[in-house]
Formats: C-alpha cells, sequence, structure tokens
C-alpha cells in the first residue's frame, strides 16, 4: 500500500489543480453605446404599437426611441447570440424627460409632462408600464433581442383633454459619473395631430 | 382361468390409475392462490368536466374527456383471500389552453386577449398512485377480485399570466395566476374489480374495471394590475370539485410468488 502513496498524492494534486482552473459559465457582458438618435410616432390601437403618421388616436399615441447599438466604435456591434450574454450601457442612460413644447390643458409651454408617460417594457411573459424616472434597468441593460437597434416605446397614458396640434420635447441625459462616452441629447419633435 | 381373472384385474387396476391420474391433473389446473403477483394493463377510461367551462380563467386539472389509460399493479393476497394492491396509472391528458383563452375573451371583450401559461403543456398524461385492499372469489381457474384503494392524482397546478389590451387605447390589464400548492394531488378514491383467468401456474389474464372519484380542492390567487392606473387589486378562487372517472382495461398479470394450500 505504502508505494502507492506518491501515485496518490499525485492523482490528488492534480485533481485540485486541474479542478481550481476548470471554466465557470460564463456571463458576458456586452457594453454598449447608443448612436443617431431617431424618433418616430406610435398609433398603439392594435395588439402591438405601430409605427405611424399623422393623426393618431389620443388614447393609443406613443414615441418611439430608437438608437444604434455600437460595441466597435463603428455603428456595427458585435454580438454573440448565446444564453448568459446580457447587453449593459458602457455609459449608462439616467433620465428621460417629455416636455410640452407648446403647453396644454393649462400647461405653460415648456412644461415638463414625463408622468403622462410610461416605458412600455415587454420581458415576456409580462408586459409592464414603467415610470420613465423608475426604468433605469430597462434603459440600460436591454433585452438581447435589441440586438443591433435599441427601442424605446413611450406611451401616452394621460393624453390632452381635447384633439388638435401638439409639439413635444425629449431630453436624454446620460450618467455624468461615467465617462461621458455619449452627449445629453434635446429633440424636439415635429407636429402631432392628435385626435 | 386363473390367470385370466389375474389380467382382468390388473387391467382394471392399471384403469383405475389412469383414471385417477386425469382426476389428479384436473384437481392441479393452475388456479388462484395466496402470493405475489404484478400486473400491467391497457384500456380506455372517461372522465367527467368539471372545470371545462370554468367561467372566469382558471388554471387546470386537465383530464380528457376520454383517452388511453395505462395501469401497473403489485399486489400481494394472503391465504384468507384478503391482498393489498398498490397501483401507479397513466390518463390521458388534454390542453384546454384554448378552452381557458375563450373563458378569457369572454371576460374582456373589446381587448385583445393573450393567455400565456408560464411552463408548456409537456405532459400528455396524468399520473394517479393509489393503494388499498382487494378480496378473491375463486372458482376453478377463475376469480374476482374488488378492491378498494385510496390515493392521489396529479393536478397541474400552473401559473399563467393573462394580458389584455384594449383596442384604441393603450390601456392594458394584466392578471398574473398562481396555484396556492404547485405541487397540488387531488385525493382519489377507487372502487374497482378485477375478473382473471389463470392460464398458467405463474400467469394469468385479467379484465379490470375501476371508477375513480377525484376530490379537488384549490385555491388560486389572481393579482390584477391595470398598467395605466398602475393599480393592484388580489382575488383568491378557490375550486372545490369531484370529479369522477370511469376505466375499463385488459392486461397480464404475473404471479411472482405462489403460496399453495
Amino acid at each position: 500500500m505504502r508505494r502507492f502513496i506518491p501515485q496518490l498524492l499525485l492523482a490528488l494534486t492534480t485533481l485540485l489543480v486541474l479542478g481550481n482552473f476548470q471554466c465557470e459559465e460564463e456571463v458576458g457582458e456586452i457594453p454598449f453605446l447608443l448612436r443617431d438618435w431617431q424618433t418616430t410616432w406610435l398609433d398603439n390601437r392594435g395588439a402591438e404599437p405601430l409605427v405611424a403618421e399623422n393623426p393618431i388616436p389620443r388614447s393609443a399615441f406613443g414615441i418611439r426611441l430608437s438608437a444604434n447599438l455600437s460595441n466597435t466604435g463603428q455603428d456595427t456591434m458585435l454580438f454573440n447570440n448565446v444564453e448568459g450574454v446580457y447587453l449593459s450601457s458602457m455609459h449608462p442612460l439616467r433620465k428621460i424627460e417629455l416636455f410640452a413644447t407648446e403647453g396644454f390643458d393649462g400647461l405653460d409651454a415648456g412644461a415638463e409632462i414625463s408622468e403622462r408617460f410610461r416605458l412600455r417594457h415587454s420581458k415576456f411573459p409580462n408586459l409592464e408600464y414603467l415610470a420613465l424616472d423608475a426604468a433605469d434597468r430597462a434603459y440600460n441593460y436591454p433585452l438581447p433581442s435589441f440586438e443591433y437597434s435599441y427601442r424605446l416605446d413611450l406611451l401616452m397614458v394621460e393624453p390632452p383633454s381635447q384633439p388638435g396640434a401638439y409639439r413635444f420635447g425629449i431630453k436624454i441625459s446620460f450618467d455624468s459619473l461615467a465617462t461621458p462616452l455619449n452627449r445629453d441629447t434635446f429633440f424636439t419633435l415635429p407636429t402631432v395631430e392628435l385626435q | 382361468m386363473k390367470t385370466n381373472w389375474l389380467a382382468i384385474l390388473f387391467t382394471l387396476a392399471a384403469m383405475s390409475n389412469l383414471a385417477a391420474q386425469k382426476d389428479s391433473s384436473a384437481i392441479r389446473r393452475p388456479t388462484w392462490a395466496a402470493g405475489i403477483y404484478g400486473s400491467v394493463s391497457v384500456g380506455y377510461g372517461a372522465f367527467t368536466q368539471p372545470f371545462k367551462n370554468p367561467g372566469t380563467v382558471t388554471p387546470y386539472p386537465s383530464f380528457a374527456a376520454s383517452g388511453m389509460v395505462f395501469h401497473w399493479d403489485f399486489g400481494v393476497s394472503f391465504r384468507k383471500r384478503w391482498g393489498l394492491r398498490a397501483t401507479a396509472s397513466a390518463y390521458a391528458a388534454t390542453d384546454q389552453r384554448a378552452a381557458l383563452e375563450l373563458a378569457a375573451r369572454a371576460l374582456f371583450p373589446g381587448y385583445i386577449v393573450d393567455y400565456a401559461p408560464i411552463t408548456a403543456f409537456n405532459n400528455k398524461t396524468i399520473n394517479h398512485f393509489a393503494v388499498g385492499v382487494s378480496y378473491a372469489f375463486p372458482h376453478r381457474r377463475w376469480y374476482f377480485q374488488p378492491e378498494v384503494l385510496l390515493g392521489s392524482t396529479e393536478v397541474y397546478g400552473e401559473w399563467a399570466t393573462l394580458q389584455a389590451k384594449a383596442l384604441g387605447t393603450n390601456e392594458v390589464v394584466v392578471w398574473k395566476l398562481r396555484p396556492k400548492d404547485y405541487e397540488y394531488r387531488s385525493p382519489t378514491i377507487t372502487l374497482g374489480g378485477r375478473a382473471a383467468w389463470q392460464a398458467g401456474w405463474y400467469w394469468g389474464l385479467f379484465a379490470d374495471v375501476r371508477l375513480n372519484t377525484m376530490l379537488y380542492d384549490m385555491e388560486y390567487q389572481i393579482d390584477k394590475t391595470a398598467l395605466i392606473e398602475q393599480s393592484f387589486e388580489k382575488e383568491t378562487i378557490r375550486l372545490k370539485r369531484t370529479a369522477l372517472g370511469a376505466t375499463a382495461s385488459v392486461g397480464i398479470l404475473l404471479q411472482i410468488a405462489r403460496w399453495e394450500r
């Protein structure tokens, strides 16, 4: 028995060493930047919000913010669609605010109306309407299904009381604590005709 | 002459011995005997559908109205004809998603309703386990064996989400349905009988008839959220119902051990 002790020790040492170097299942974080913001109107009369043009029913109105994802410095995104991989904003989006550019329902021109909108966040099997000031995770950890395009659907849950022409402004702010790779952005959207 | 008489006597004796042997073999034909046995059978069953039209959105014990059944039995019979039996059964299941979707749509007229069970309907069968007592009434190579079994039947207590999107507006209502006991099994009483023919010393053929009474007492919680108003409401639904089922099957039994008298 004694003569096997060195071999046993060697085997145990090998197991310990190799065991320590065994790969754990990696959870990959894919950082991204957002480039080339775009906005479109949404009509949510049906099952899903669809891109629409004027006029749009007030009670089904929404705004889609979209951008290109990039992690290469170009307008491209290297992405392996494997489980455990998630997208993570390189420079977190901190806040989205909406403004009534010309005012309505007694609101002054330029008044903030972010509370009248919600982020439509669909994470199967759950659909959520997130308040814009409580949607950090949805902004910065988009689902892999977004892949190359980044999309936020903001639905108006408290529409103007009267039909008419309205103008909205959007301000997108990024976390100032991180390296400022993205710039805060402000859009004034074209006039929308709400029925 | 004496020789002739002896020959006749010998012949008669031989014939009577042969006859005796014949009678003896008739008595020794395989018949019911105490011992240990196992059996398998396949057949058909019909079940009542107490949840067919729930009237509200409820998850489901999804018995098919009728379908194939399989039974696996294991038992022991004692010399006084009483016995113990354990049985495992598989019944045909059905997918009630369509019925539930219809019920959900009826609840939300003017909405687009999406009903999504969290887990898929992978199971095609419902299992049932029971133990109980039996008693044998033997008659020649036949025996009739009534049984009373107590056990439990699998119930799918599945999580589900219902989304109802109002046509023409951004309004959405989300219901999350969850059973109190995901692993719920309904207590089940089985009354049955077996008519068996002892084909050999260690095997036989039989037909089984069983009547099942399944007692359901389940509780589900429904969390209702209106996404625009962000209002939240809870509702508890208790389902206390009884389902009946009848199965008939034929199979083969193996007598693993025989305890002859």
